[in-house]
């Protein structure tokens, strides 16, 4: 093929000229319609996928509770030694939101002592376990928590926006389990797109790749309950989608760290197999709740 | 203004444009409705996110270029044309169509959908390669082998039309 024919092809297709479509029918009415369904599906997915994640923090911190369940046999008392208050429903009357937070920041600090020196888990907003960053001297990163028994494995035929990561020469990242002193940690990686709106292929081009997740996930050896964490890394800016200046708010906000996982998974697996660290995950959940039922009043 | 009026006042000024482009994929009236409502669904469904979106003609043309992808590799549930329907898009389109159009048509019918996606963008939308790569979500090396191929086989089907073009 030519120039010559690619120009030609050019002045082609100016010179076409489309009319307007005979007799057009009613198009975005069936499609508001439709996306209306659609939308309220979407929320109520939502809203189902974030109780089973309640019912599955509660059975897992029942599991795992000192002389509850079928636990894990480890420690005794209301909590591990050095952990922070216990959230108990006494307090509950005289606590307001800010309270909150500040109790929930100060049992993520008494994680500190189990992370590398210079990092820290800091929680923004409320619900806690919804605003926890890490940061450390490689930068900041989004920690999503989760615990139970039916770990996020690999991406949902769902969610076509989401796909298991493969090994590519531009992001060579690996993944398997190892065991370590009280359980077994595996290391997940999936790659997520920006246009998820179609498209069911395997992201085998790097260049369609915008965030990869690392997750963590770490199972006792003496219960079947389990633990996750996932960190997120910005692979690259949405330049079609909106302003650079919106994609540096956007990582600031949303905590997507440029040089990728921040917690290494050694490091993930001295943290959760601490006590304390299931400890935490309990008391923060306690406390969202308890955060919730303020607001809900408040709004009431 | 709420969400949903928003968003029809944005589907109501880019219906005709996403139309057109949506006849030359499909190559009649009525499947390219079809992917302008499909389409017009799905930017609907994300409505609250794509309304942040600086670039949202892009935005939604790329919805209906994906639309078209996805829709043809779902094609074994595609309704079959009813040949005894008669097909008013020609009609409609021998009121402005001096034959180029038909022709054209028909030689993007021949194309296999990607390259076809591929060939309709380059030209008709004047994207370059890297927008072009962008909208479908493939490597822009994709997107160069494909126009590559896409005008061999255009070179052998319109070959008349494209030595008038250049006459003109």
């Amino acid at each position: 093929m030519s120039e010559h024919d690619t120009e030609d092809l050019r002045v082609l297709f100016d010179g076409v000229t489309i009319g307007d479509a005979p007799g057009s029918r009613d198009l975005v009415g069936p499609a508001v319609a439709w996306g209306g369904r659609r939308r309220r599906r979407d929320r109520w997915l939502t809203v189902g996928a974030a109780a089973s994640l309640v019912v599955a923090v509660a059975a897992g911190a029942v599991a795992l509770a000192p002389g509850g369940g079928s636990g894990s046999g480890r420690g005794g008392g209301a909590g591990p030694a050095g952990a922070p208050p216990t959230h108990t429903p006494s307090g509950r009357s005289a606590m307001g939101l800010r309270d909150i937070l500040g109790q929930e920041q100060g049992l993520l600090d008494s994680l500190g002592t189990y992370l590398p020196e210079g990092y820290r888990f800091s929680c923004s907003d409320l619900p806690c376990l919804a605003h926890v960053t890490l940061s450390g001297p490689q930068g900041t990163s989004l920690v999503e928590w989760g615990t139970g028994t039916d770990l996020f494995q690999a991406a949902p035929p769902s969610d076509p926006g989401e796909h298991d990561h493969q090994r590519t020469d531009a992001i060579p990242l690996t993944s398997g389990p190892f065991r370590v002193e009280h359980g077994t940690v595996t290391v997940w990686m999936t790659d997520d797109e920006a246009q998820v709106l179609y498209g069911s292929d395997l992201l085998a081009d790097p260049h369609q790749i915008v965030y990869v997740k690392a997750q963590y996930t770490y199972k006792p050896s003496a219960s079947s309950a389990g633990y996750r964490m996932m960190q997120s890394q910005l692979v690259q800016d949405i330049s079609w989608k909106s302003d650079p200046r919106d994609n540096a708010r956007l990582r600031e906000l949303m905590g997507f760290s440029q040089t990728g996982p921040l917690l290494s998974p050694n490091w993930f697996a001295v943290l959760a197999d601490q006590p304390t660290f299931q400890y935490v995950l309990d008391q923060l959940k306690g406390w969202d709740q308890q955060a919730a039922e303020l607001k809900q009043r408040g709004a009431a | 203004m709420t969400d949903e009026d928003e968003f029809r006042q944005f589907a109501a000024s880019r219906q005709k444009q996403l139309l057109r482009s949506a006849y030359l994929l499909s190559g009649d009236w009525h499947s390219a409705e079809d992917l302008v409502q499909t389409a017009f669904g799905l930017l609907y469904r994300h409505w609250r996110r794509v309304s942040r979106v600086e670039y949202r003609d892009a935005y939604a043309k790329q919805v209906l270029y994906r639309c078209f992808l996805a829709s043809r590799r779902r094609k074994g549930f595609a309704t079959v044309p009813i040949d005894s329907v008669p097909e008013p898009a020609a009609a409609a389109a021998a009121q402005v169509d001096d034959g180029r159009l038909s022709a054209l048509l028909e030689a993007l019918s021949g194309l296999p959908e990607r390259a076809r996606a591929v060939v309709v963008l380059r030209y008709w939308e004047d994207y370059s390669v890297a927008q072009t790569a962008d909208a479908l979500g493939v490597s822009q090396g994709t997107v160069k082998s494909q126009t590559s191929r896409a005008l061999e086989l255009l070179r052998v089907r319109i070959s008349g039309l494209l030595s008038d073009s250049r006459q003109d």
